[in-house]
């Protein structure tokens, strides 16, 4: 091996993470090469430093602040008549078992502050109710994604429709209409008069027969996740407000001109995806 | 009730104040504390998971001293508590997404490096914070003193994602594996990512009068 070959190797060597087949060549590099060898007794001064760094302590009310924001969250989603259930929904396990998966794709259009009554809180006028419905939807998304969306088709006044409907109906091309990513089939797309807005919503199975909700909107005030735990995080190169529905994620973005929400999400890695397609597809639009 | 995940493989968090030879890279992290205390986490997460309060507590108190330590040599010591307490906060809220694929810990970690990421981000200091060093008790050799605070004001310097990687391996004493996961990055890249981290704060230190 010549220098730059070890120089490639000298950490997975030093912490024995190399390939055993590689550390005999570089024990004789070492052997015969000055240069290389100071750049390992040098690695091993760091760790010896690294060492013995002191180990800071922390402060004695650390977990008091988290406790109280604990406590402040908390109440948060007493509020919603189906917390209790959706501590069911929460803590099943990933939703492919055995769900029979009806895709229905409903778009959600229009701003989304239904989304801030589905994680609980009373947000806009009339959320207690609007919280209690998408707290039921929510809970049988779970068990049944095509009833859940029935359930809301139903609530709201929706229909089915294809994309051509959809777009006619709410005045510009939706986002799904450009099809999904490869693992995804869209199911079916409804259209429906939320409270707060007209949605586009869509329910796509996965491969692994799971399933994904699909909401668009264009309303700019979104206040989705209301009083709800929010985590902004940037997924797909976009800023996300992301609320945990125990080991699923929902999460809001914006894709041009509208606004996007999914609900479902395995985890960051999959929105980060969603997030990189549509965009894709905002742009292909707009042109 | 169904389970939420897997039982989660042993989650003790590494004790960084053992400074052993250089660990061979298949060392169990779980191995350095006793089994009943690494099982009391993984029961203490599965507690969290099915919402148990209590539970919070248990693993704040496993858990927080070594993510506050990687909080202060990632942001330094005036912020470390906010990040500590937003990556404990992250945890729990996100905890159901915990399937014991890996170590509790590591998973924990990853939460710490974000947080710590992003807040360097969102104050745009990620170059110029100058990671304090807390008092320490014992009387300790000047030298020594001086070559700690050289790499302190080193590792404030570098690069703050070549950073995590150097604190992950020399201070948490993650594998390659672990730090792999924790990083979300290929572990084929994490040997070359700490060539980069070692090299850059070689030549900081260098260039802050260290012969090392």
């Amino acid at each position: 091996m010549n220098c730059l070959q070890v120089q490639e190797l000298l950490s997975p060597y030093y912490d024995r993470e190399s390939p055993s087949d590689a550390d005999a060549a570089v024990t004789q590099h070492l052997a015969s090469c000055e240069r290389c060898s100071r750049e390992l007794e040098g690695f091993r001064n760091l760790s010896a430093i690294a060492g013995s760094l002191a180990n800071p302590v922390p402060p004695a009310q650390l977990w008091r602040a988290i406790d109280e924001q604990l406590d402040a969250e908390e109440p948060s989603k007493s509020l919603r008549p189906a917390a209790q259930e959706r501590t069911s929904w929460a803590r099943r396990t990933a939703l492919g078992s055995a769900l029979a998966i009806a895709a229905t794709v409903l778009i959600a259009v229009g701003g989304w502050f239904a989304y801030q009554s589905w994680f609980g809180n009373a947000g806009h006028g009339g959320d207690a109710e609007f919280a209690s419905v998408f707290g039921r939807y929510l809970d049988e998304f779970d068990r049944d994604p095509t009833a859940a969306q029935q359930y809301l088709v139903d609530k709201y006044g929706g229909e089915m429709v294809d994309a051509a409907q959809a777009e006619r109906t709410v005045g510009y091309r939706p986002a799904i209409a450009g099809g999904m990513p490869t693992g995804y089939t869209v199911e079916s797309t409804c259209v429906m008069e939320m409270p707060c807005c007209t949605c586009v919503q869509c329910n796509c199975r996965r491969d692994d027969g799971t399933t994904l909700a699909i909401f668009e909107h264009d309303d700019e005030e979104v206040d989705w996740f209301g009083d709800s735990p929010v985590t902004e995080e940037i997924c797909g190169g976009r800023k996300c407000q992301l609320v945990t529905l125990g080991d699923r994620l929902a999460a809001t973005w914006q894709s041009g001109e509208q606004y996007i929400t999914v609900v479902g999400a395995k985890d960051q890695k999959e929105v980060g995806e969603l997030v990189a397609w549509f965009d894709e597809r905002s742009q292909v639009r707009s042109q | 009730m169904a389970t939420l995940a897997p039982q989660p493989k042993s989650d003790s968090m590494p004790d960084a104040s053992r400074r052993n030879a250089r660990p061979p890279s298949s060392k169990s992290l779980e191995d350095e504390k006793p089994r009943s205390v690494a099982d009391s986490l993984a029961a203490a997460v599965s507690a969290c998971q099915a919402g148990d309060r209590a539970a919070q507590r248990q693993v704040f108190d496993a858990c927080h001293e070594s993510v506050y330590r990687l909080a202060v040599r990632m942001v330094g010591l005036q912020d470390a508590a906010d990040v500590t307490q937003q990556a404990f906060l992250q945890a729990f809220r996100s905890i159901g997404q915990y399937r014991g694929e890996s170590r509790f810990a590591t998973w924990l970690y990853r939460l710490v490096v974000n947080e710590s990421l992003q807040h360097l981000r969102r104050n745009r200091r990620s170059r110029h914070v100058p990671l304090e060093r807390e008092p320490v008790d014992a009387a300790r050799h000047e030298q020594d003193e001086e070559r700690k605070e050289l790499l302190d004001k080193a590792l404030s310097d570098i690069d703050p994602e070549l950073r995590s990687i150097f604190l992950l391996r020399e201070v948490e004493e993650l594998s390659y594996r672990e730090i792999a996961e924790a990083l979300q990055i290929p572990e084929g890249t994490v040997g070359s990512r700490l060539n980069r981290a070692r090299r850059d704060l070689r030549k900081r230190l260098s260039d802050l009068g260290w012969d090392g």
